[in-house]
C-alpha cells in the first residue's frame, strides 16, 4: 500500500484541534516574522546606502583611489576625469560634487545635517528621469531640490510647503536657500536629508571649494559597448593600479559602499545580534509549541507504541506535524513581513526589499530549527516504555 | 516448575518493582504461571495487586522485571526494542480506558491497528476497510463507523477497542477490564467473542476483570494478591 493511502495521522491530529493548530501556526508565524524583520532591517540599512548610485547617469564611476564611501569621497580633478571622454565606447563623462552642510528647518527651528549633490545641469551626472528631477529648475540661482526619500519626519514641513504650491525658504549655512522642487535620491547614514543643486550653486554656498575639483566622475557608455571591456580599458590605459583615480563599475562601487558601512560601524554587530536573537527566539517558540503538542498527545502516542508502532514512527508523526505547521504558517509570515516592510519603508524611506534568497534562507532555517526543536521535544518519546506514559 | 513448551505464555519467578521503589513488597513477587494456546484465563485480585502490571509485562509494554518471561517461546524478560515491537504486533491489547485516537473515526481506529502489519499493507486498503467493516458488524457498530470517539458512548468506545485488538487475529489477547464500560448484553457479546477466539483461532486470552458475570467463560481463574499468585 503506497504511503499516500495510509492514514495521515499527523495531518488528522492537526485538523482535529483547529484552534490549537491555529495557535501553534501563529506562534511559528510570529517567529518567522521576527527573523524576517531583523534581516529586512539589517539589509535595508546597508542597501539604502547604495541607492544614490542608482540615479547616476552612467555605468562606470571614477573616484579617488582613496575612495571609501560616497559621503566622504576625496576630491579629484575634473580634467583627470574628462580624459575618459575620448575613449572608444564612452558616450560622455560628467562630474558630481558632494558636500555636507546644515540646513535650518522651519518652523521646527533646528538644523539638520544635509548631504548635497551638485552637478552641471548641461552635462548632468544625474539621470533626471530616475531622480525625478527637472534640470531647468536645478539651474536656478540659490535653488535646490529636496530628496523626498530623506527621513520623512525631518522633511515633513518642506514637503507640506511644496505640496501646497509654496516654496520653502531656509538657510544653508549662513546663506539663504530656497527649496523649489522634489527629487528622489535616497538618504544615507551620512545625513538625514539630501538635496540636489547645480555646481554653480554649490560653489556659491561653499566658496572655498576649488571649481576644478569634483568627487565622482560618471562615465556613460555608448549603446552596444561592453561594460567590462570599456572598464578594463579605462583601468589599463587611463587609470591603472597605483594611479590616484580608479575606475569602478556600479556593482563594484555599491559593494564597496556597503562593505565600508558593514566594517566601520557597529551596526553589523548590533543588527547581526538582533538576527541571531530572532533565530534563537524562534527556536524557543518552536520548542515550546512542539513540546506542548507532544505532552498533550502523550497518551495517543503511547497507544500507537502499544499497538506495535515503533518509537521512530511516533517521532516521525511529530516531525511531520512540525514540518506541516512550519510550511502552513510560512506564507502568512511572508504576507505579514511584506506589510511590515511596506510600513518600515514609508516611515523611514529605507530601501526594504524581500529577495527570494531571504525567503529560502528563513524557510530552511525555520525548518531546521523546527526539526531540531522536535528532536529535543520528543526525547522522552524516543526512549520510553509505552506503559509508563499511562 | 518446568516450562510447558506449547504454552503461549510462561512465567517463572517474575518480580517487578517500580523504579526507585525500595519497599519489601514489590508490585509482582515471584509470579509463576503458564497459559496455553486455546485457554481463556481470568486474572482477578484487589486493586494494586499487580494485575495490570503483569498484563503490560506480558504484552511487551513494560520492561525491567527479573525472572523469566517467555511469550510464544521467546524470552522477553530482557527483550531488546525490536523484539518487544514484534511482540506487541502479535498481541491484541484491550485497554481499560479504550485509548482510541480521538482524531480518527471508529473504522479508522480499527484500521490503525491493521496498517502496522506488513501483510495487511501488502493486501491493500480495500481489504483493510473490508476487515474493519466486518468487525464493526460483529460488534454491532456498523452505524457508527464514521463517528469519532467523542460522539460514541463509553460502551461503544470499548467495543471499538476490542475490534482493534482482534482485527489482526492475534495469537495472544490481553484484556484489561474489557467489560467495565459495557452493559450486561454487550459484555456478554464481548466475552463470547474472546471465548470464540480462544477456541477457534488458537490464541491465548488473558482477561483482567472484577466482573463476576464473565467468570464462567474462563478456563482458569488466577487470583493475584499483593503481587503473588494464590
Amino acid at each position: 500500500m503506497p504511503l499516500s493511502r495510509r492514514l495521515p495521522l499527523a495531518f488528522r491530529q492537526l485538523i482535529d484541534s483547529p484552534v490549537k493548530t491555529a495557535a501553534a501556526a501563529t506562534g511559528i508565524c510570529f517567529a518567522n516574522v521576527l527573523v524576517f524583520f531583523q534581516l529586512g532591517l539589517l539589509n535595508a540599512l546597508y542597501e539604502s546606502q547604495a541607492r544614490p548610485y542608482s540615479i547616476l547617469n552612467g555605468e562606470i564611476f571614477l573616484v579617488s583611489s582613496r575612495f571609501s564611501r560616497l559621503s566622504q569621497t576625496p576630491s579629484i580633478l575634473i580634467n583627470d576625469v574628462m580624459r575618459a571622454q575620448g575613449l572608444e565606447g564612452v558616450d560622455r563623462v560628467s562630474g558630481l560634487s558632494i558636500a555636507l552642510g546644515t540646513i535650518l528647518l522651519l518652523p521646527e527651528g533646528f538644523t539638520t545635517n544635509t548631504q548635497i549633490y551638485a552637478f552641471d545641469p548641461s552635462n548632468s551626472a544625474i539621470n533626471a528621469r530616475k531622480a525625478n528631477v527637472s534640470l531647468s529648475i536645478i539651474n536656478q540661482y540659490e535653488r535646490a531640490s529636496i530628496d523626498i526619500l530623506s527621513r520623512p519626519s525631518t522633511i515633513k514641513s518642506i514637503i507640506t510647503a511644496l505640496d501646497s504650491g509654496k516654496l520653502y525658504s531656509t538657510n544653508l549655512g549662513i546663506k539663504q536657500l530656497t527649496i523649489n522642487s522634489k527629487a528622489a535620491i535616497g538618504s544615507t547614514f551620512a545625513a538625514d536629508v539630501s538635496i540636489l543643486m547645480s555646481q554653480d550653486n554649490l560653489l556659491h554656498y561653499f566658496p572655498s571649494r576649488n571649481s576644478r575639483l569634483i568627487n565622482i566622475g560618471v562615465v556613460k557608455l555608448k549603446s552596444g559597448y561592453s561594460l567590462s571591456k570599456v572598464l578594463s580599458t579605462l583601468q589599463d590605459q587611463l587609470y591603472p593600479p597605483g594611479y590616484h583615480i580608479k575606475a569602478m563599475s556600479l556593482q563594484e562601487i555599491t559593494k564597496a559602499e556597503i562593505v565600508y558601512w558593514k566594517k566601520n560601524t557597529s551596526l553589523t554587530f548590533i543588527l547581526g545580534l538582533g538576527v541571531i536573537v530572532g533565530f534563537v527566539v524562534s527556536g524557543i517558540i518552536l520548542y515550546q509549541i512542539l513540546y506542548s503538542d507532544v505532552t498533550s498527545h502523550l497518551s495517543e502516542y503511547a497507544t500507537l507504541l502499544a499497538l506495535g508502532y515503533s518509537n521512530a514512527f511516533v517521532v516521525r508523526v511529530v516531525f511531520a506535524q512540525a514540518v506541516m505547521l512550519t510550511l502552513a504558517s510560512f506564507p502568512v509570515a511572508i504576507l505579514f513581513s511584506l506589510g511590515l516592510y511596506a510600513f518600515m519603508a514609508s516611515a523611514t524611506n529605507l530601501l526594504v526589499t524581500m529577495p527570494f534568497s531571504r525567503l529560502v534562507l528563513v524557510l530552511l532555517s525555520t525548518l531546521f530549527t523546527s526539526i531540531f526543536s522536535c528532536y529535543l521535544a520528543t526525547s522522552k518519546l524516543r526512549r520510553v516504555d509505552p506503559s509508563s506514559l499511562y | 516448575m518446568s516450562i510447558i513448551h506449547h504454552a503461549a505464555v510462561s512465567v517463572r519467578d517474575l518480580t517487578y518493582r517500580y523504579s526507585g521503589e525500595q519497599s519489601d513488597l514489590p508490585v509482582l513477587n515471584s509470579v509463576s504461571l503458564d497459559i496455553s494456546v486455546g485457554e481463556l484465563v481470568i486474572l482477578t485480585g484487589a486493586s494494586g495487586s499487580g494485575k495490570t502490571t503483569l498484563l503490560t509485562l506480558l504484552g511487551g509494554l513494560r520492561t525491567g522485571a527479573t525472572g523469566l518471561l517467555e511469550v510464544f517461546g521467546k524470552n522477553i524478560t530482557l527483550g531488546c526494542t525490536n523484539e518487544l515491537l514484534d511482540l506487541r504486533k502479535q498481541v491484541g491489547f484491550i485497554f481499560q480506558s479504550h485509548n482510541l485516537l480521538p482524531y480518527l473515526t471508529a473504522a479508522e481506529n480499527i484500521r490503525v491497528g491493521l496498517e502496522i502489519h506488513d501483510h495487511w499493507r501488502q493486501i491493500g486498503l480495500d481489504a483493510i476497510e473490508s476487515r474493519c467493516a466486518e468487525l464493526l458488524d460483529l460488534l454491532e457498530l456498523s452505524a457508527r463507523s464514521r463517528f469519532k470517539p467523542k460522539d460514541l458512548s463509553l460502551g461503544q468506545k470499548q467495543r471499538i477497542s476490542i475490534a482493534r485488538a482482534i482485527a489482526n487475529d492475534p495469537r495472544l489477547i490481553l484484556a484489561d477490564e474489557p467489560t467495565a464500560s459495557l452493559d450486561k448484553d454487550s459484555a456478554k457479546v464481548a466475552i463470547k467473542i474472546l471465548r470464540q477466539r480462544a477456541d477457534s483461532q488458537q490464541c491465548a486470552v488473558i482477561v483482567v476483570t472484577h466482573d463476576n458475570k464473565i467468570l464462567d467463560f474462563a478456563d482458569r481463574i488466577i487470583h493475584l494478591e499483593n503481587g503473588s499468585v494464590l
